[in-house]
């Protein structure tokens, strides 16, 4: 452009075109930015876009934070509640208890004392205080219920039982009533599963309600099978129902015919309370009335009567399992409970019954009364100074050498289920009637050494022998004859025979002949008036029978004989099986030791150090080994108690959660001769330990 | 658990060394990853930053900017130096842009990805637990092209910032240093990375009318709009304001502010401050302007009552738990905050903010677009 020989023009046509160009230039750069600003404007609305879902997630995450902020708030108002309500319920039936034991022993130990007036009285305050225990138990119960705390415990139910013992207690109601009561129970209803309890406390509600509404007549308890459910109706010939208030009668606090209602009493919850627990059991509750003519209620349980489901029922509570007493010695039981009142009763009620009592006030001296005494049955309260109840209880069913002594929870808690899962065998809720606590520690306890069979034609002289061995702490069965008594000898398989020689049809000579020929080995004790011939002397030694002559002391002498024969039969017992598990979960420990419990003595560790110390010291038959323990794992604590010479033929049994083909060769590799995944079944775990041991429950290591 | 935290300093000292000393002691013991230098405009820049970095460990960061005043939660000061300790989950990269009046494009694009390189990352591969920071030497008005270097590889890279300052309105010259280097005609971009929550989030005091006008013809530079709605524009703008043309004027800055035109983008309005020619029948624009384009028409709000919101409402709306802000305030606001004697209690409405220090800029900066007379500020907080 500078060049010379440019002319001007050339010079100014060249500047124009560039100016062109800058301006073309420029505008093309306006437009790229216009074109990029574009764009960043739909990147802008695409940011507002993404905050706009930020923000909504942010609520959304507020609001969930919110909302279980409030759950949280609502389950502690409801744990608020429940403590709330165990506290009443602590408070309130801890002293009515007191009332109503200091009632009965009043009645009881002064009663002869009382004027007609004081013992007037006293009936008085006794009813008063059942009347208000009703109540209290009436609205916890509904308060339980609404809570969504009322437990379910599911069981094998006798209907035809329970609905007897509901008929009795209202029988206690009519008296003075003309009105008979009557129960019809199909055969096809006669066994349910659900839970007793409740179904009892629905069934008592109907009763009470109808007995309470029928001046005369009659009142009728019928159970039937609807398919596999159960139906329970309550019909009555009372007073009934009118039309307009039938809709109402479920409801709480609400009562038909005011002014009947004031003449019977109540609160109103008797009903409620029956359609609140029907419903918790998966069933339901209608009425049909007829005004002057009567009620009818109808309780239907749905798959109540599945069979399926009964036979699939395994008992929650622990199978009754012998623990060694000395033969003819008064049963102790340790009664573990704070409350000295409390104690008094149950020593006043147990010891009345013959049993030993030792009573202790808190958790921890409840668990060393356990180890030091030894007693066959423990009644424990859980509300305990020092260590409660329920850490009492796993104590005791987690220590090998105490897990089989029964445990009979009494609280004023209902807490049915927690207890059986922790494994007490019953639970009885205070106040309890005296007889309703002797029976269930009596049904609970250990017998002493297997049953005595008691043959005897004369019933007087048969049920002499038998009371009194059953003072000294013998279970008794009785025969009234030779043939029954070869039939019991087989069912029940006694520790012993108490028989009489001279019986119809066929005499003790055959009776013990028979018994001998069939190889049975149980001692017998012949207890006879007769004058014996030196040939039936010598008969009955070579039936090895000991001989006690009838009159006098003899059944001191029966006794006394009985104590030492099954003491001799009892030390001749081979022991239970010793079984090691290695586990450190205290629930699969529970669980397996309840499965094994009876066929097995069950030793524990909770890692494999620990596992390794107790095979060395005690010596199991068999070892269960979890494989994922802490300290020292499965694989090695096998490898080395299979290194051990004195136990490298102890059979050990991996019992794992690891399921994989390399974990199975491992166990194998160290030792093991089984592999058994979790969860284990029962049957499954018996099979397998019994097969390793070569005999059902039989130590192979004397 | 994460969280950003910011801690400041501040010293009114004219010794560069003593006030560097005085506003640092102010930081806790714990180093931040990251500390702001606001230097005032007409203090001799180099001399502070030099101070600042001789006395900050190596790993920190320090990143200078000159001012048209400083910010602390307690209020506006003027020549304060003014120091911010970004620290705790937060992790940066930095690199400086030179040249903006040359190539603002390239050297934004090369900046970036400096930055971004420090963070192990390329522009694009930046997530959206990163965003960025811009602080330009305001006067040479180049953000638009700058952003687009910046932008080009991350349309999505969430950026916040304003134009390094000085105290005369509309005049002078932004410094903006890192590490040692103190340029002006450049920039900083600074990228960072955290867990914690954050937001970009913007206030400014206008409301809209309901009414629009139309960009009918702009000058080739796309600064200076010729015509609105097909009439001369300042006469347009004139007739629109109800108000003598003279009072649209940079000349009369207090009435001139308090019109402003927007860009409604979604359902928010990007500020587009004009003002009549002082000699011709045009409008003149901060941004670049296009034909044919819409914009809303904007009157001045209470500009105290819309601060004291945003601090107390939007911000924790956004961000639930906030624990430190940056702020990059418009020179325009602190103007009319001062014409209209409101600037102490516009100040007192910091007091709602978190922790935060920030300065006043020259023009701002808001993910793809250069904005005007708006408080920007990019908070952090924890989660």
């Amino acid at each position: 452009m500078s060049e010379p020989g440019v002319s001007v023009d050339e010079l100014m046509a060249e500047i124009v075109r560039l100016t062109d160009e800058l301006a073309v230039q420029r505008a093309l750069s306006a437009r790229a930015i216009a074109s990029y600003q574009q764009r960043a404007l739909q990147m802008e609305v695409i940011r507002q876009q993404n905050e706009d879902l930020d923000r909504l997630a942010g609520e959304l995450a507020r609001s969930k934070r919110a909302e279980e902020e409030r759950s949280r708030q609502l389950e502690e108002a409801a744990r608020l509640k429940s403590e709330f309500l165990a506290n009443f319920s602590h408070e309130i039936r801890t002293p009515l208890n007191g009332i109503l034991g200091y009632c009965d022993l009043l009645v009881r130990e002064e009663g002869s004392r009382l004027t007609p007036h004081g013992r007037r009285d006293l009936n008085v305050i006794k009813t008063n205080a059942k009347t208000l225990l009703a109540l209290i138990n009436d609205i916890l119960d509904l308060s339980k219920i609404e809570a969504q705390r009322a437990e379910v415990v599911n069981e094998r139910v006798d209907v035809g039982a329970l609905v007897d013992e509901c008929v009795a207690t209202v029988r206690e109601l009519l008296k003075g009533k003309d009105v008979t009561v009557g129960a019809s129970i199909e055969p096809e209803a006669g066994v349910a599963f659900t839970d007793s309890l409740k179904l009892r406390q629905v069934l008592l509600n109907l009763l009470s309600n109808a007995a309470k509404f029928t001046d005369a007549g009659e009142i009728q308890v019928e159970a039937r099978a609807s398919g596999t459910g159960l139906v329970i109706t309550v019909e009555d010939t009372g007073m009934g129902i009118a039309p307009e208030q039938i809709e109402h009668v479920f409801e709480k606090f609400r009562q038909v015919g005011d002014a009947s209602t004031r003449k019977v009493g109540g609160t109103g919850l008797g009903l409620a309370i029956v359609r609140e627990v029907t419903r918790i059991l998966g069933g339901t509750v209608s009425v049909v009335s007829s005004l002057g003519r009567g009620s009818r209620f109808t309780v239907t349980l749905p798959a109540a009567l599945g069979s399926e489901a009964i036979a699939a029922f395994v008992p929650a509570r622990p199978p009754k399992t012998p623990v060694p007493l000395r033969p003819g010695e008064s049963p102790l039981v340790l009664v573990v409970d704070d409350d000295p009142m409390i104690i008094s009763l149950l020593k006043g009620d147990l010891e009345r019954e013959g049993f030993r009592v030792i009573a202790v006030g808190d958790g921890i001296a409840g668990l060393a009364a356990a180890k030091q005494h030894r007693p066959s049955a423990i009644v424990l309260d859980i509300h305990l100074p020092k260590l409660d109840g329920w850490v009492v209880l796993s104590e005791l069913k987690g220590d090998p050498e105490l897990s089989h002594v029964p445990v009979i929870m009494l609280s004023v808690e209902e807490q049915r289920a927690r207890g059986f899962s922790f494994g007490a065998c019953d639970y009885l809720v205070k106040p309890v009637e005296p007889e309703r606590l002797v029976e269930a520690v009596r049904r609970n306890m250990p017998e002493v050494g297997g049953s005595v069979l008691v043959v005897d034609d004369d019933d007087t002289a048969r049920e002499l022998v038998s009371r009194n061995l059953k003072a000294a702490g013998f279970g008794t069965v009785e025969a009234p004859d030779g043939e029954n008594a070869l039939l019991k000898v087989r069912v029940v398989n006694p520790a012993l025979v108490v028989l009489d020689l001279m019986m119809p049809k066929m005499d003790g000579f055959e009776v013990l002949g028979t018994l001998r020929s069939e190889g049975s080995a149980v001692p017998v004790i012949v207890l006879t008036g007769k004058s014996l011939e030196p040939a039936e002397e010598a008969l009955l030694k070579a039936g090895f029978a000991h001989v006690v002559r009838k009159g006098g002391l003899a059944i001191e002498s029966v006794v006394e004989q009985a104590k030492r024969l099954v003491r001799e039969a009892g030390a001749i017992t081979r022991r239970l099986p010793r079984v090691l598990y290695v586990e450190d979960s205290p629930q699969n420990r529970d669980i397996v030791r309840r499965y094994l419990s009876g066929e097995f003595e069950v030793i524990e560790a909770e890692d494999g150090e620990h596992g390794l110390e107790r095979a060395k010291r005690d010596l199991p038959d068999l070892v269960l080994m979890d494989l994922s323990l802490p300290r020292m794992d499965g694989w090695e604590t096998t490898k080395r108690i299979k290194e051990s010479a004195r136990m490298a033929n102890v059979p050990v049994i991996a019992l794992t959660a690891y399921v994989s083909r390399e974990d199975r060769e491992r166990a194998k590799e160290v030792g093991c001769v089984d592999y058994l995944t979790k969860p284990v079944e029962r049957d499954s775990l018996l099979s397998t330990i019994r097969r390793h041991l070569q005999g059902p429950a039989e130590a192979p290591h004397g | 658990m994460a969280k950003v935290t910011l801690e400041t300093g501040r010293s009114a000292s004219t010794d560069p060394a003593k006030a560097a000393d005085e506003a640092l002691a102010s930081l806790g013991p714990v180093p931040p990853k990251v500390v702001f230098g606001f230097v005032p405009g007409p203090f001799d820049h180099s001399a502070y930053h030099r101070a600042l970095r001789e006395r900050l460990p190596r790993s920190v960061r320090l990143c200078t900017s000159s001012t048209g005043g400083e910010i602390v939660r307690e209020g506006y000061l003027t020549e304060h130096l003014v120091v911010a300790g970004l620290g705790g989950d937060i992790e940066v990269g930095v690199g400086v842009a030179t040249g903006l009046e040359r190539d603002a494009a390239t050297a934004g694009a090369k900046a970036v990805e400096k930055a971004a390189s420090e963070l192990g990352s390329t522009v694009s591969g930046l997530d959206r637990r990163c965003g960025a920071i811009a602080i330009d030497d305001g006067f040479k008005m180049k953000k638009e092209e700058m952003l687009l270097g910046v932008l080009e590889k991350n349309q999505g890279l969430v950026l916040v910032g304003g134009g390094a300052s000085g105290y005369e309105f509309m005049r002078g010259t932004g410094w903006v240093g890192l590490d040692g280097e103190v340029v002006s005609d450049g920039a900083l971009i600074m990228v960072f990375r955290t867990s914690a929550p954050w937001a970009a989030l913007r206030s400014h005091w206008y409301e809209p009318t309901g009414r629009t006008v139309r960009v009918t013809k702009v000058d080739v530079a796309t600064r200076r709009i010729l015509e609105l709605d097909g009439k001369p524009a300042g006469s347009r703008w004139a007739e629109i304001a109800d108000v003598p043309p003279e009072h649209l004027t940079i000349a009369q800055p207090d009435q001139f502010l308090r019109w402003a035109l927007a860009m409604r983008v979604g359902r928010e309005y990007f500020l587009r401050a004009i003002s009549k020619s002082l000699t011709e029948d045009v409008l003149e624009s901060t941004n670049m302007v296009q034909e044919d384009q819409e914009l809303e028409v904007m009157r001045v709000g209470d500009i105290v009552a819309s601060t004291r919101k945003f601090f107390q409402e939007e911000l924790p709306r956004r961000i639930e738990k906030p624990s430190a802000a940056l702020l990059f305030d418009c020179g325009a606001r602190k103007l009319y905050a001062q014409m209209t004697g409101k600037l102490d209690e516009l100040g007192e409405t910091l007091a709602s903010a978190p922790p935060c220090a920030g300065f006043t800029v020259q023009f701002e900066t808001y993910c793809g677009f250069m904005i005007n007379s708006t408080l920007t500020s990019l908070v952090f907080g924890e989660s």
